[in-house]
């Protein structure tokens, strides 16, 4: 981490605010950014973090404040100020078109025209491929389609293009949110391969770690406020958490609960499909069991294959002794096994539903009585209040809609629509992604009770110390095929990674 | 902050005020425009919109599009004029009517979900096939022997009140209730605001899907009785005008309170606007053709107000 640069500030702002209606989103914001550092943003949801940083790119217009680049006073309304002033926003979703080739995508609007307006195909393309592997990406055919991208192939490639438009100040908005740790790794590689090349790294992170991983310096929001800034070599991640929430740090993991070895909850033998193939393993009442694995191990096709997402081809699962079968989700949910899924945005939830219509959705036929199938609406109301209550959901009332809320909020509502049923195995899938340290150890207890109380939980993550923590034992995937089961306290991150890789044999 | 709240009222308010605006400038210029006669009047042209409309919301809000409802109403409405015209009773070239309409919007509900061809391209299909057995069936000439009960649809009245007016209450009342107070109606919202999500909720999308264009198609066949009660004779080429109209009428609606939400009262709010546009510029003797070009306005008008300042 050579600061070489450090004493020149390429961009510097002062008291910015910002009122959305109802909500002071910033509040005199001050921050400045040195040449080749990267400097990480933390927050819980909500604090302001995407706000500020999208203001920094034009695409929100500030109320009030002042912006220096290179310490001449600028103003940035629009995304083409912040591009010409050499800032670049890297969308979450990449603003890719999928559609489109590789080095189309790469030289969009700007393909090396002949003076009578012809593309001329055969330089873009060579260009491109230099710029690819320029970034570690020379493998990849800039004639192939960008929808052949993996999401981190995709991120660095995004980069890339905006290094190639001479973007001096980079702005990443939770770049590893959907990232597996290998992928991270690639794109930790370009971004400190930028950094030696002088570009200022703005990212905004949920993953604690990351920052002392990469870091120089970090600032921290909280209600729309800068509370701190610091080097990261100054600071521990308690400190950041604390400044982030205001509160002291607790256990980040709760206890976990002794699983009773005797009482099997959960028998599956032989289980396979297209996707995974001859999964064995029991589960014990009371515990967590947590899967883990790389993307294409087979842990997301696992968690389907099991909820009746995906289709069974052979194999047996026994619930409580009992030998199930189930054709589809909806025969699946009838028998108690219910899926959180990956993208609680897509997948968990009906943004345009408010929480109480969430929340009842899965129970509604249940809650209408009559001829004409009235729906119960002071039952359902009373339903999600005692939810709301119960995992304390922030939502100004329960009529909101959920795509207001924060995404750990959101998360509450996914949990709160299954838990409204008679649920006997929960399987959840990334239930922390994109989530708030606070709200994520609310979640891990919220889990634990359940399992005190006999749900049977099965927690798929791809963050090695969250599964540790949580879970009692873990089973890890690997190439479709479960490598192995490990128990929680007799095990450590180093050992987990190596079965993940393949490596079972000690 | 004066500004954030005008803007939010002009999203929410926009369509209502003008409809307030358009009834407002009628008065004045024409004041035989503002009598029970001429509300009355307007509810008799708007009764055939109003429930295509409806139809039409049924589609939108379950996240597809039914192009086959025009056509689909001209083939139910001339088969019961057909049947009358053969001896039927009203009642049962109604139920024929329904019936046919039924049988459409089934199989529309079949084609998309079984089949799965989108909803555009499907509904486009069957419709075309609904206009050209239309044809088949009349050979292109108007169909008449239409009795005085099916007549007094579309001009009688009971208590006083007409029978076009009664039949927009109704079928208000039973939609309305129906999308916000029972689970089918809300599934409907579910699965046209996010398939995927409520697939994993454990919903039954293809049924509901199906059930969606068959109450579309079951409307289509109501609209399409009414339209022939109120021209007085089976005409083929009565029904697929009032497609666009329909579209126009329900997107109107989602511009009312909400933006970019489907509901009944929405459509309702559509459909008065526009038949009162059309009514006011006739009583005002404004040349036919000026029609469109008033009605595309308010609607572009409308939705843009509706969707301002949603970028920024």
């Amino acid at each position: 981490m050579s600061l070489q640069n450090q004493t020149t500030t390429v961009l510097k702002v002062s008291n910015i605010s910002k009122r959305f209606p109802g909500v002071q989103a910033l509040l005199d914001v001050n921050f400045s950014l040195y040449k080749g550092e990267i400097h990480a943003i933390a927050g819980e949801n909500g604090a302001g973090k995407s706000t500020f940083v999208k203001t920094l790119a034009g695409l929100i217009k500030k109320d009030s404040g002042t912006i220096m680049r290179n310490n001449v006073s600028v103003k940035i309304n629009t995304n083409l100020d912040a591009t010409k002033l050499g800032i670049s926003f890297v969308h979450q979703d990449f603003g890719l078109i999928s559609e489109m080739k590789i080095a189309e995508n790469f030289y969009l609007g700007r393909n090396f025209p002949t003076k009578k307006g012809k593309i001329q195909w055969h330089i873009t393309y060579s260009e491109t491929s230099v710029w690819l592997s320029k970034f570690g990406l020379s493998k990849i055919n800039p004639r192939e389609p960008t929808s052949t991208f993996s999401s981190a192939q995709a991120q660095i490639f995004t980069i890339a293009k905006a290094f190639s438009r001479n973007a001096e100040i980079l702005i990443l908005d939770e770049p590893t949110a959907s990232l597996t740790s290998e992928e991270k790794d690639i794109l930790f590689h370009s971004l400190l391969h930028m950094k030696d090349q002088g570009i200022s790294i703005v990212f905004i992170t949920h993953k604690l770690e990351e920052i002392s991983e990469i870091a120089d310096r970090v600032t921290v929001m909280r209600d729309g406020k800068v509370v701190n800034t610091s080097y990261v070599k100054d600071i521990t991640v308690n400190d950041i958490i604390r400044f982030m929430t205001g509160k002291e740090v607790g256990a980040k993991y709760p206890k976990c609960n002794l699983a009773l070895k005797d009482d099997i909850a959960l028998q599956i033998r032989h289980l396979t499909s297209r996707k995974v193939k001859n999964i064995s393993f029991d589960i014990y009442k009371k515990e967590i069991f947590g899967i883990i694995g790389l993307v294409g191990s087979g842990r997301t096709e696992f968690a389907r294959l099991l909820c009746g997402v995906d289709p069974l081809e052979s194999g047996e699962i026994k619930l409580f002794n009992k030998s199930i079968k189930f054709h589809n989700i909806r025969e699946a949910i009838e028998n108690g096994i219910c899926l959180v899924p990956e993208d609680r945005r897509i997948q968990g939830l009906i943004m345009n539903f408010s929480v109480c219509e969430n929340t009842t959705l899965a129970i509604l036929k249940r809650l209408c009585y009559g001829f004409l199938s009235h729906i119960d609406k002071r039952k359902e109301r009373k339903i999600t209040q005692g939810f709301v209550d119960k995992f304390s959901i922030k939502a100004q009332n329960i009529d909101q809609k959920v795509k207001f809320l924060s995404g750990g909020n959101q998360q509450k509502v996914v949990l709160s629509k299954w838990l409204s049923r008679k649920v006997k195995m929960l399987v959840l899938d990334e239930v922390t992604k994109g989530i708030d340290v606070a709200t994520k150890t609310e979640i891990y207890k919220i889990l634990n009770k359940l399992a005190e109380k006999g749900m049977i939980i099965i927690m798929i993550s791809s963050e090695v110390p969250e599964i540790l923590g949580v879970c009692n034992r873990i089973g890890i995937f690997y190439k479709r095929q479960l490598q192995g089961i490990l128990e929680a306290k007799k095990t450590n991150e180093e050992e987990i990674l190596k079965f993940m890789f393949g490596r079972s044999g000690v | 902050m004066s500004n954030e709240f005008l803007i939010s009222f002009i999203r929410k308010y926009a369509t209502l005020t003008s409809l307030i605006v358009v009834i407002c400038i009628f008065s004045l210029a024409e004041p035989r425009f503002f009598s029970l006669t001429n509300f009355f009047n307007i509810t008799r042209q708007i009764t055939v919109l109003f429930i295509l409309g409806v139809a039409e919301t049924y589609a939108l809000i379950s996240g597809e599009i039914d192009l086959s409802i025009g056509w689909v109403a001209g083939l139910a409405g001339i088969l019961a004029v057909g049947a009358q015209a053969d001896g039927s009773s009203t009642l049962v070239a109604i139920l024929i009517a329904l019936t046919v309409g039924l049988f459409f919007g089934l199989c529309n509900g079949f084609i998309v979900t079984i089949m799965g061809i989108e909803s555009f391209i499907a509904t486009l299909g069957l419709g075309q096939i609904a206009y050209g057995l239309t044809f088949l069936y009349t050979k292109g000439a108007p169909v008449i022997g239409l009795k005085q009960s099916f007549l007094k649809l579309a001009s009688g009245k009971i208590f006083n009140i007409p029978i076009p007016l009664l039949i927009i209450i109704a079928i208000f009342l039973i939609t309305d209730y129906h999308l916000r107070n029972t689970s089918s109606g809300r599934f409907f919202y579910a699965i046209g605001y996010n398939a995927e999500a409520s697939l994993m909720s454990g919903l039954n999308i293809k049924i509901l899907k199906i059930l969606s264009f068959t109450i579309t198609g079951l409307l289509s066949g109501m609209g399409g009785v009414l339209v022939m009660a109120r021209l007085g004779s089976g005409q083929p080429t009565a029904g697929p005008g009032y497609l666009l109209n329909a579209i126009a009428v329900a997107y109107l609606g989602a511009s009312v309170f909400k933006e970019g939400e489907f509901h009944i009262f929405g459509t309702l709010v559509g459909a008065v606007l526009i038949g009162t546009i059309i009514n006011g510029l006739t009583i005002l003797n404004v040349q036919y053709y000026y029609q469109f070009i008033a009605t595309g306005l308010v609607l572009l008008i409308a939705v843009g107000l509706a969707s301002m300042g949603r970028k920024k």
